[in-house]
């Protein structure tokens, strides 16, 4: 009986030091891992933060003017008039009229009263 | 979930009387049966200590990642900067700086000799020193480029490394230099908001070591980039053209005191500072201070009317020079009659200006430039920031020309927020540039003049620009208005007919004015066909264009049905 006590105490002894060496290496492993996830971690971050400066420069207003001016024969590229923005209800819409009513089918396609817009040289009758 | 300790049959220490019977050895045994408990018990003990203890690091959480990061002391980390939309104006960026370990260097004349073959502008004589001092470490070179890294890489010399740096990035360049500001090689900031940051707290941060780039929020400004380089670009434009020396700009929210856009030329670059501290390239707009000429006479104009002794109707005789004393005051483009209000302020009449002043007397003179805060040293976030010049004593004689602009020297922003006062119905804001609300700059604003007085200005700038020296400065459909300035300059002591300051000051749209647009050009050269350089011929046509380009981004939406008239019609 004891015996048997003491051999089962033995090979509990045993396996509670191999499971005990187990989770060290198994932990000493993970540290590592996370220390080089951080250390991937930090170079990722370095590398956005320079992606973002090189960003911020690629396209500054004066760098992308220099590139318009040099391409604008090419291109086509024209400096907009402060004229040339307008508000979306200053835009003469499709001719209104109520369903079914005969003259304005026969006028649809011709604008009953054409909007008259300040903005454009000419612009309304 | 529940579950039932097998029942024991005997335990470790049976109960007193319940004993098995004794055997042989029985005395011996009873005392083994005690020492083993003893033992058992310590190991119990110990071990539930250690489970304990286990159980308890297993919960607690471990202290954050940076307790394995090497934090290194020289990565002093600075907050990005980034415009009222987000994009960056300044940032971190990693460089490797060059050191030597003495101690390995196993022959100082060869590594020297060998650095030298890819650096450039290498110190022999201090290297060498440096390297045979025996030390066990010494800087040799910060900010070296990747480049030059990696050929000294290849030279494989023993006791030669590299760190890793925190260097200050500008991504834009020159175009918002005086505002963003400078940081030195140790990256504490030591101009702009760079240094303003850094006033409000940031340098303790770096002495405890707790600067971690990504745990700094960034630090978001009131400028815009796009307007800011539109302003830059046609001021650069401007001083070609018309071959001046200096030249500065500056768009302020009227309703809010934010800097939208501020440039001041000649500049320098941030990114290669060698030039900064050139005392040429110092921020005028705030730095700067200036007799601001006829733009002063909008305030002379504000403060009369605002005084309820002149009114619109008011005239002003305006046929003879003032004589005072050995000095006469003549007017610029003499009208030789007569003047109303209105006509004053667009023939920009010095005479009639004067005579206002005179109404109103010194010491009111005095008491209102100083309520406009044109006499104070302006309180912002930027360091750079000049103390106005005034006489020590009020005189007549300053009086008269102080309310055409000349003798007393403010900075242009301080011209500017005290304009935006007059137009956007009475209230100074100070300026800011770093985001505020209108709530807030409601909280921070002070009534200066009556409502009333700030609508007539509006109507006076408006008529200036229909009709008077601001009409080069309009742009269809935005209803701009504003007031012209050309000074002379003192050369040597005296003023001088062919050394001009001129400014336009302008505001839009005039019937409820969103930002104030302040231009100065120093100096300015007549341009080819022209015969003379009025800021109406050169500082109002820049404004005009900078108008023009700045109000898609302004969000500011053209109108065509606002007319002169209508601004009075409430009053």
């Amino acid at each position: 009986m004891m015996r048997l006590v003491n051999l089962v105490l033995v090979a509990l002894v045993i396996a509670a030091a191999t499971w005990t060496y187990s989770i060290k290496h198994e932990s000493e492993q993970r540290l590592a891992e996370i220390r080089r996830l951080e250390r991937q971690i930090a170079l990722e971050r370095q590398t956005i933060d320079l992606l973002k400066a090189d960003w911020a420069h690629l396209s500054h207003p004066q760098r992308l003017q220099l590139l318009a001016e040099r391409y604008a024969a090419d291109l086509g590229l024209e400096t907009p008039d402060a004229n040339q923005f307008i508000a979306v209800e200053e835009l003469p819409g499709p001719p209104q009229f109520d369903p079914g009513d005969a003259v304005g089918d026969i006028i649809a396609g011709e604008p009953s009263d054409p909007l008259t817009t300040g903005s454009i040289d000419g612009g309304g009758q | 979930m529940p579950f039932a300790l097998p029942r024991m049959r005997f335990g470790p220490f049976p109960r007193f009387g319940a004993r098995p019977a004794v055997h042989r050895g029985d005395r011996l045994m009873r005392m083994g049966r005690g020492r083993l408990g003893i033992a058992i018990g310590c190991f119990i003990a110990v071990y539930a200590l250690i489970g304990g203890r286990l159980v308890q690091y297993g919960l607690t959480d471990l202290d954050h990642a940076g307790t394995y990061g090497v934090n290194d002391r020289i990565l002093a980390a600075r907050p990005d900067l980034i415009d009222r939309r987000g994009n960056l104006l300044a940032t971190d960026i990693r460089v490797p700086a060059l050191y030597g370990e003495p101690r390995r260097i196993i022959d100082p004349d060869e590594a020297v000799e060998a650095l030298a073959s890819v650096l450039p502008d290498v110190d022999y004589q201090d290297w060498h020193r440096k390297l045979s001092s025996g030390a066990g470490f010494v800087w040799l070179r910060r900010e070296i480029t990747p480049r030059q890294q990696a050929e000294v890489m290849a030279l494989g010399i023993p006791g030669i490394g590299f760190r890793e740096e925190t260097r200050r990035f500008y991504p834009g360049g020159p175009t918002a230099a005086h505002i963003v500001g400078l940081v030195n090689i140790d990256n504490a900031g030591t101009a702009g908001i760079e240094k303003y940051v850094d006033d409000q707290g940031l340098g303790t941060l770096q002495e405890l070591g707790l600067d971690q780039s990504d745990a700094l929020e960034p630090v978001r400004l009131s400028i815009d980039t796009g307007v800011q380089h539109i302003v830059r670009d046609e001021l650069v434009q401007a001083m070609q053209r018309y071959q001046a020396i200096a030249a500065g700009g500056v768009i302020l929210n009227a309703k809010t005191g934010e800097v939208v856009a501020m440039v001041s030329l000649p500049d320098y670059d941030p990114n290669n500072p060698f030039n900064a501290l050139d005392k040429d390239r110092l921020n005028r707009m705030s730095a700067g201070t200036f007799e601001m000429g006829s733009t002063f006479k909008a305030f002379t104009t504000a403060m009369a009317l605002d005084s309820g002794l002149v009114t619109l109707e008011s005239r002003f005789d305006a046929r003879q020079p003032i004589r005072y004393g050995r000095f006469t005051i003549n007017d610029f483009h003499a009208k030789k009659r007569i003047l109303s209000v209105p006509e004053t302020f667009i023939y920009s009449s010095n005479i009639a200006t004067a005579k206002m002043a005179e109404v109103v007397g010194i010491d009111g003179h005095r008491a209102f430039l100083k309520r406009l805060g044109l006499l104070d040293r302006m309180d912002t976030q930027l360091p750079e920031v000049a103390k106005p010049l005034e006489p020590a004593e009020w005189k007549q004689l300053n009086s008269i020309t102080i309310s055409f602009g000349h003798g007393v020297s403010t900075t242009p922003l301080q011209t500017a927020v005290a304009a935006a006062a007059l137009v956007n119905g009475g209230r100074l804001i100070p300026p800011s540039f770093l985001p505020r609300t209108e709530a807030e700059a409601n909280a921070l604003a002070t009534q200066v003049i009556k409502a009333e007085t700030s609508a007539m200005m509006r109507y006076l700038f408006r008529l200036n620009a229909e009709q008077g020296s601001g009409r080069r400065a309009t742009v269809d459909g935005f209803f701009v208005g504003g007031k012209t300035g050309t000074a002379e300059k003192v050369i040597n002591g005296r003023y001088s007919d062919d050394h001009r300051f001129n400014a336009f000051l302008a505001a839009f749209p005039m019937d409820d004015p969103e930002y104030v647009v302040l231009i100065i050009i120093d100096e300015p050269k007549p341009e080819e066909g022209q015969h003379s350089a009025t800021a109406g011929l050169n500082a109002a046509p820049t404004v005009s264009r900078i108008i023009g380009r700045a109000v898609p981004l302004l969000g500011v939406e053209p109108r065509y049905d606002v007319t002169r008239d209508a601004l009075l019609v409430s009053y």
